[in-house]
C-alpha cells in the first residue's frame, strides 16, 4: 500500500471512529469486517487454540470498541488494535497458565489424533508422513512459542509471522529497538533449541 | 568439507530469523558448506511450514465463521451500547425520584423512626399469622414457574445464569482495563 494510500485509509477511518463515538455504533462493523481475520490470526498465531484464539479475538473487538474513546489517533487504528490484542493475550495466558502445562496438553492429545477442529487444521494431506511431520514440527514450535513471555512471543510473531518492521513492532509494543532485538534473538534461541534434532 | 569452521547455532538462528529489518551478509564459509547450508535450510523449513500453515488455517475458514464472529462482536457492542445508555437513564430518573425537597422529608429524624417502626411492625404481624397457619407462605411467580419448569431447563438456565455472571465478572474486570499506550 502506498502513502497516500495509508494516508486515504486512515483519514476514512478517522471519519468512521468519530460516527461511531458520536453514537453510530453500527459503523463499528466497517473495523470488525476490516480487521478481523488479522486480529484472529495473530491471536491464533499466539495462542494455537482455535476456540480460544475466536473468543479472545472477539474480546479484542469488544475493549477496542469501549476504549474508543481513549483512541487519540497518534497511531494507526491497527496499530492500536494490535496493541489491545497483545494486553488480550497476556491477560488470558495469565488466566489460563496455572491449569494445565502445553506439554501435557499435547500428549495427551496426540494420542487421539489432531487437536484442531478441520477449519483450523492445516495438514496438506500429501502424505500422510508429511502431515505427521508438518504436525510435529508445528507442535514444537507451537510449544517453544509458548514457553516465551507473552511480550516475547508477540514480538517474534509481529516480526516473522507477520512481517512488522521493527519499528512498527515498537509502536505497537511500546519497546525500543534494542529490547525488541533482544526478544527476538532469545526467543528465535528456543526456538532453535526445540528443533535441534531436525536436522 | 569447508576449511574454515562450521556455524554455530546462534548463527544459524541470525540467518533464519535476523533480529533486524536488513538482510544479513552470508557468511563465506554457508556458500561453500552443504553440511551447514542443510542447517539452515531445515529450520528455516521448518518455521515456513509452520507460518504457512497458521496462515493458512486463519484464511480458509469459511466465510460463514467471519460473519458469525462479526455478529457476535455486533451484538456484544450494541448490547453494551444499549446497557450503557439504559444505566445513564436509570441515574438519571433515580435523580428525578429524589428531589432535594423529598431528600429533605427522608432525613428528618421523626419521620425515619416512624417509618421503621411501621416495617418493623407490619413483619412482626406477617410473622405471627403464617406460625398460626392464617396466612399461607405466597409463591413468587418465578418460583410457580420454576417448579413447572422440568429440571433440564432449569440446569440450561442456571448454566445461562453462570454464563452471564462469569460475562459480567469479565466485564467489571475491562471496566478497568486499561488500554495501555506500552505494554
Amino acid at each position: 500500500m502506498s502513502d497516500d494510500e495509508h494516508m486515504g485509509k486512515r483519514e476514512r477511518e478517522s471519519e468512521i471512529l468519530s460516527r461511531v463515538v458520536a453514537g453510530d455504533v453500527d459503523a463499528f462493523e466497517y473495523f470488525v469486517v476490516t480487521y478481523q481475520k488479522r486480529i484472529t490470526r495473530f491471536v491464533y498465531t499466539l495462542l494455537r487454540n482455535p476456540a480460544d484464539a475466536d473468543g479472545v479475538a472477539q474480546d479484542v473487538f469488544i475493549k477496542a470498541f469501549r476504549a474508543l474513546p481513549e483512541f487519540k489517533g497518534q497511531s494507526a487504528f491497527e496499530t492500536w488494535l494490535t496493541r489491545i490484542a497483545i494486553n488480550a493475550v497476556r491477560d488470558h495466558v495469565r488466566r489460563r497458565r496455572p491449569v494445565v502445562s502445553f506439554s501435557e496438553l499435547h500428549a495427551s492429545e496426540d494420542d487421539d489424533g489432531p487437536d484442531l477442529p478441520a477449519a483450523f487444521d492445516p495438514a496438506d494431506g500429501t502424505s500422510p508422513e508429511r502431515d505427521l511431520f508438518s504436525r510435529d514440527i508445528r507442535h514444537r514450535i507451537a510449544e517453544a512459542l509458548v514457553g516465551l513471555s507473552p511480550r516475547q512471543r508477540a514480538v517474534f510473531v509481529m516480526k516473522h509471522y507477520e512481517e512488522k518492521s521493527i519499528a512498527e513492532i515498537g509502536e505497537a509494543t511500546g519497546l525500543d529497538e534494542g529490547t525488541i532485538k533482544s526478544h527476538l534473538f532469545r526467543a528465535a534461541r528456543k526456538l532453535r533449541a526445540r528443533l535441534e534434532d531436525l536436522r | 568439507m569447508n576449511a574454515t569452521r562450521h556455524l554455530g547455532s546462534d548463527e544459524i538462528i541470525e540467518r533464519v530469523f535476523p533480529a533486524g529489518d536488513r538482510p544479513v551478509a552470508v557468511p563465506d564459509h554457508l556458500a561453500a558448506c552443504a553440511e551447514c547450508q542443510e542447517r539452515v535450510a531445515n529450520l528455516r523449513e521448518a518455521w515456513l511450514l509452520d507460518r504457512g500453515a497458521v496462515s493458512g488455517a486463519v484464511d480458509d475458514l469459511p466465510f460463514e465463521f467471519w460473519d458469525a464472529q462479526a455478529a457476535a462482536v455486533m451484538a456484544a457492542v450494541r448490547s453494551g451500547a444499549g446497557e450503557a445508555e439504559d444505566a445513564e437513564g436509570a441515574a438519571i430518573a433515580v435523580v428525578r425520584e429524589f428531589p432535594g425537597r423529598a431528600r429533605g422529608i427522608l432525613r428528618h429524624p421523626a419521620i425515619a423512626f416512624s417509618s421503621l417502626a411501621a416495617a418493623l411492625l407490619l413483619v412482626g404481624a406477617l410473622s405471627l399469622m403464617r406460625s398460626s397457619g392464617t396466612v399461607p407462605a405466597m409463591k413468587t411467580a418465578a418460583v410457580t414457574s420454576m417448579e413447572k419448569t422440568p429440571a433440564l431447563v432449569n440446569d440450561a438456565s442456571d448454566e445461562e445464569l453462570l454464563v452471564s455472571i462469569d460475562r459480567v465478572l469479565e466485564d467489571s474486570s475491562l471496566a478497568g482495563f486499561l488500554v495501555e499506550e506500552t505494554l
